[in-house]
């Protein structure tokens, strides 16, 4: 039997650590969110520093590794004969610090064409008692796209367990107030991530769906179908629909893929009503229209038809006053400094 | 890391059962528990760090049908319930793929070498 000491290493879930980045050096031609490196970005997010995936050149990350990866804004580096590039432009770096420091804008590197998926991001409001199901938005959002279901999920790839809503709820359910995040996968790119909060009313959940649709016509008429079909059964509080471009099998590899643009998005009758949305001002900016019920409407905003569609988005997102929106969502917003 | 390995297996171990294997393998090894018990360092009897374990993921189905690699195995494939990582710090001369091995085995498992695996999504 082991016994327990204090240990003599730098850090077992990290190759490099300073105070403001730690490597995590992967030897795998497709980086998985496995336990240790899901525990490498944990470690990063908590610490509050900066983390840096090394990989080889010909390397691929799953969608769940990605997805991670981007959410708490950690870089990708390859290294290859030619040194260590930035994965997404090729743009040589010397030192780390180069990926995140200033620096002029690099050419344009490889854009792979990829396959162009539809991401829900939807924040969804669910009473807190026994019958309630996570998972089932999700099926929801894989019935309005006219996709499979996901059909195995987990905490850390390889996802092992069948995709079941009721295992989920009560996996989810053990870690409450807050939970963290659970994946699952389905054929060619199908991927979510959801969370559950408590909050002062009800249980919040932020699922986060995206799957080729079975159609790639008219992206923003899906876009704005689901988001109906969303506001119609279920009680959504805020959802976005994006694009997201990756290889067909929800990988992404090195070098740059089509910008993912916003299509649509829909504030429920809740966030409508709590913000005092005035549908006419905002139609003067957004192809803005009102679904629903008569009395307690929620509002759609198509983001069709215009140049640039994230301008638009942070123009929404601004008029709307982001503090007002969490404190809408019931979520505790900390006093700055 | 510089090897990421995993263990499979039929039955996941429970963590006691992984440190008694280590003790077997690596006489006057140590282990330290990091995030709650989530992940164990084992050292060896001069406390240099042998390889890091972490939590076992649960397969409920046949296993080739999630990790697209395993040709590469040596576990019977389809039983396997359980996976198991496993890294190994920079510098390994092969002794503690070796240990780690060892471990698989004395828990009924067997080890999988993930350099240039390809798990699904």
């Amino acid at each position: 039997m082991a016994s327990r000491s204090a240990p003599r290493f730098l850090n077992p879930i990290s190759d490099e650590v300073t105070d403001d980045h730690a490597v995590y050096a992967s030897s795998t031609d497709v980086v998985a969110l496995t336990a240790p490196v899901a525990a490498f970005l944990e470690f990063c997010d908590h610490e509050r520093i900066r983390p840096v995936l090394l990989t080889g050149p010909g390397v691929r990350l799953t969608a769940a590794c990605a997805t991670m990866l981007t959410d708490i804004r950690g870089f990708w580096a390859v290294h290859g004969p030619d040194g260590v590039l930035e994965a997404a432009t090729g743009r040589p770096v010397t030192s780390f610090a180069d990926l995140w420091l200033p620096h002029e804008a690099a050419p344009p590197g490889v854009v792979h064409d990829g396959v162009v998926s539809i991401t829900l991001d939807a924040y969804v409001r669910h009473r807190a008692d026994n019958a309630t199901r996570i998972g089932v938005v999700a099926e929801l959002a894989a019935g309005a796209l006219g996709v499979a279901l996901p059909h195995r999920w987990g905490v850390w790839e390889p996802f092992g367990r069948r995709w079941d809503t009721d295992a989920m709820t009560a996996f989810l359910r053990a870690q409450m107030p807050q939970t963290g995040p659970v994946h699952a996968v389905g054929e060619e790119t199908t991927f979510l991530t959801q969370r559950v909060g408590r909050t002062r009313r009800g249980l919040l959940e932020h699922l986060r769906f995206s799957a080729r649709p079975a159609s790639g016509e008219d992206l923003h008429g899906q876009a704005t179908a689901l988001l109906a079909r969303l506001e119609e059964a279920a009680d959504v509080e805020i959802a976005v629909v994006t694009t997201r471009t990756s290889e067909a099998d929800g990988t992404v590899r090195p070098g740059g893929y089509p910008a993912t643009a916003p299509l649509a998005a829909v504030l429920g009758p809740r966030v409508t009503h709590h913000l005092g949305i005035d549908t006419a001002a905002l139609a003067e900016r957004h192809r803005v229209s009102s679904l629903g019920r008569a009395r307690t409407p929620s509002t759609l905003i198509d983001f069709g038809g215009t140049d640039n569609p994230w301008h638009r988005l942070l123009d929404l997102g601004l008029a709307l006053e982001p503090d007002r929106v969490l404190s809408t969502l019931g979520v505790e917003v900390p006093d700055a400094g | 890391m510089p090897a990421e390995l995993a263990m499979l297996h039929e039955t996941a171990p429970a963590p006691a059962e992984i440190l008694e294997a280590f003790g077997k393998v690596c006489p006057g090894g140590s282990a330290l528990e990091l995030r709650d018990g989530q992940i164990t360092v084992l050292m060896d009897d001069l406390g240099r760090h042998v390889m890091t374990i972490f939590p076992s993921v649960p397969i409920e189905m046949d296993v080739r049908s999630v990790v697209h690699d395993l040709e590469l195995a040596e576990a019977p494939v389809a039983g396997v319930r359980s996976w198991i990582d496993v890294t190994i710090p920079l510098g390994d001369d092969g002794a503690r793929e070796r240990a780690a091995r060892q471990v698989a085995q004395l828990t009924n498992g067997w080890l999988h070498v993930r350099e240039g695996g390809e798990p699904h999504v």
